[in-house]
């Protein structure tokens, strides 16, 4: 990554990407709770009111509120392509999606139709508008070819998935009937986890990865082949689903789109097994857990795994890569503010402290092997229902220590504020 | 006084904490001289805003120097800006 390309100067008020972060422990907490309640009844098919409820959980709780605050904070600091109102557009996205989630979760899972139209509406509402903010950003952004195309083509599917979920939600409450429905419920599947969420992580991953642990680079011709074959391979498997007959094919697409992420992991677990300094940390771990869970995805696939087992797989993928990002950015973010409003307001005598003592090593190993056992005991639920209520357990753990690292981020950041607000010159140093 | 630091061997950000934080601890009229592996961009504006001036060198492929002084001070020896002053 080029290191001098970076515009830190441009990062928004920490505030903005914390207030969607804070969303994340909660809604991984209630999945965690969901699946201690139902147990392993809901482990029975994929259809279950259940897992289409928690699958709702993650993907608008803690992938989408991820997805948009790390947006907020890379692009200004990777494309040089700020925000405008990034706080009000950070307290409606997440307001809009907090209720999204719960209302279509709930709805889904207490199959109450009008909770779940009210909640596609205001995730609808929500995060268009986020998207056109991003596009407006964008519209000037030439550095980093292969991530720009990565998000653009990333905001695109997000925008198909959004129409197709709300489509989604008419046909589930009876508005409109629609041939094909499970084909239909993959197609958005596919354009939301393929290619919104992984596209993201992909673009992004391509640019943290190699700053953060010392690797080669991802060439830009790489992102912009991924990004621009994921689109493609998306268009062509919505166009099987719309011509009779060609349901096959299909699924033969989907798998190619598959392929296409593993290369991308299997990219990235070569430059990290290259890294200049080989010290393997909690983000690590969770990184290199998503890229075999993506592999082992397509291996369930060619074996005629379990559809769930697959679906874990993939989920559990995007959230382990998350959740690694998460532990890099979250202490980074924080020290970066603090460290910009002591500059910037002349505080030099206060010491902001470092970023282990933000995020300390121990909470984040827990977080990520909390995480790591709890899809673990999940895959195996799919066999033997009885560990379901244990892996829901081990997910709800996670969710507290990362409540308790998000809730220690910002206490430390509220307390250096105040620090810099009643800061005379003469203050003492804070360590 | 020189101080001298060798973060060429941190992961990001790590070399901008230690930088930062050994900056804060310098003595007055001392000096301080970083081993990096790539130019730092991010600290240069840093720099300017706290009032500090530099001299960055690249000797060697992967191997940047750089020199960071109070702008109060003049400048240390075997830098542009000492030698530019000595001229």
């Amino acid at each position: 990554m080029n290191f001098e390309g970076l515009s830190t100067g441009r990062a928004p008020p920490a505030q903005a990407p914390l207030l969607l972060f804070s969303l994340m422990p909660f809604f991984l907490g209630l999945t965690g709770a969901t699946l201690v309640w139902q147990g392993g009844d809901m482990l029975v098919s994929r259809w279950t009111p259940g897992i289409l409820g928690i699958t709702h959980f993650l993907v608008l709780g803690v992938i989408a509120p991820a997805m948009c605050g790390g947006l907020l904070q890379l692009a200004p600091v990777l494309l040089d392509a700020p925000y405008t109102q990034v706080r009000a557009l950070a307290q409606l996205t997440t307001a809009s999606l907090g209720f999204g989630a719960l209302a279509i979760g709930g709805g889904l899972l207490f199959a109450q139709h009008q909770l779940l139209m009210a909640g596609a509406l205001v995730t609808l509402t929500g995060l268009g508008t986020f998207l056109v903010a991003t596009f407006h950003a964008l519209r000037r952004a030439a550095a980093r070819r292969g991530l720009l195309s990565a998000i653009r083509i990333a905001s695109i599917a997000l925008l198909v998935t959004l129409l197709l979920g709300l489509t989604l939600a008419l046909m589930r409450a009876g508005w409109i009937a629609l041939p094909l429905p499970p084909q239909w419920v993959n197609t958005h599947l596919a354009w939301g986890l393929g290619g919104w969420a992984g596209l993201l992580l992909a673009g992004t991953a391509t640019q943290i990865i190699p700053l953060f642990h010392m690797c080669p680079e991802f060439p830009d011709w790489f992102t912009r082949g991924l990004a621009h074959a994921v689109g493609a391979l998306l268009c062509l498997a919505t166009v099987a689903v719309l011509i009779p007959g060609s349901a096959p094919y299909g699924a033969w697409i989907l798998a190619t789109l598959l392929c296409a992420h593993i290369l991308f992991h299997l990219y990235a677990l070569f430059c990290e097994q290259r890294r200049q300094r080989p010290v393997r940390e909690a983000d690590l771990w969770l990184w290199q857990v998503a890229h075999l869970a993506v592999t082992g995805a397509l291996i369930g696939w060619i074996f005629d795994a379990p559809q769930l087992s697959i679906g874990i797989l993939i989920m559990g993928s995007v959230l382990t890569f998350l959740l690694g990002s998460m532990l890099k950015i979250l202490p980074f973010l924080t020290w970066l503010d603090l460290q910009q409003q002591r500059i910037s307001g002349q505080h030099l005598q206060v010491r902001i402290p470092r970023l282990r003592q933000i995020l300390p090593s121990t909470l984040a190993n827990l977080i990520a092997l909390s995480l790591i056992y709890s899809l673990l005991l999940l895959l195996g639920a799919t066999a033997w229902p009885a560990l379901t209520q244990l892996g829901g357990g081990l997910l709800t753990a996670c969710a507290i220590l990362m409540m308790v690292a998000l809730a220690r981020a910002i206490r430390i950041h509220r307390q250096l504020l105040l620090v810099f607000q009643h800061a005379g010159d003469d203050l003492p140093p804070h360590t | 006084m020189q101080h001298y630091i060798d973060v060429s061997n941190l992961e990001p950000p790590e070399p901008l904490e230690v930088i930062l934080d050994t900056i804060a601890d310098l003595p007055a009229n001392d000096y301080l001289r970083v081993r990096h592996r790539r130019n730092p961009n991010p600290l240069y504006r840093m720099l300017r805003e706290m009032g500090y001036a530099w001299d960055m060198s690249n000797p060697a492929p992967g191997h940047f120097e750089i020199v960071i002084w109070p702008v109060a001070m003049p400048p240390p020896p075997h830098t542009r800006q000492a030698d530019e002053a000595k001229e």
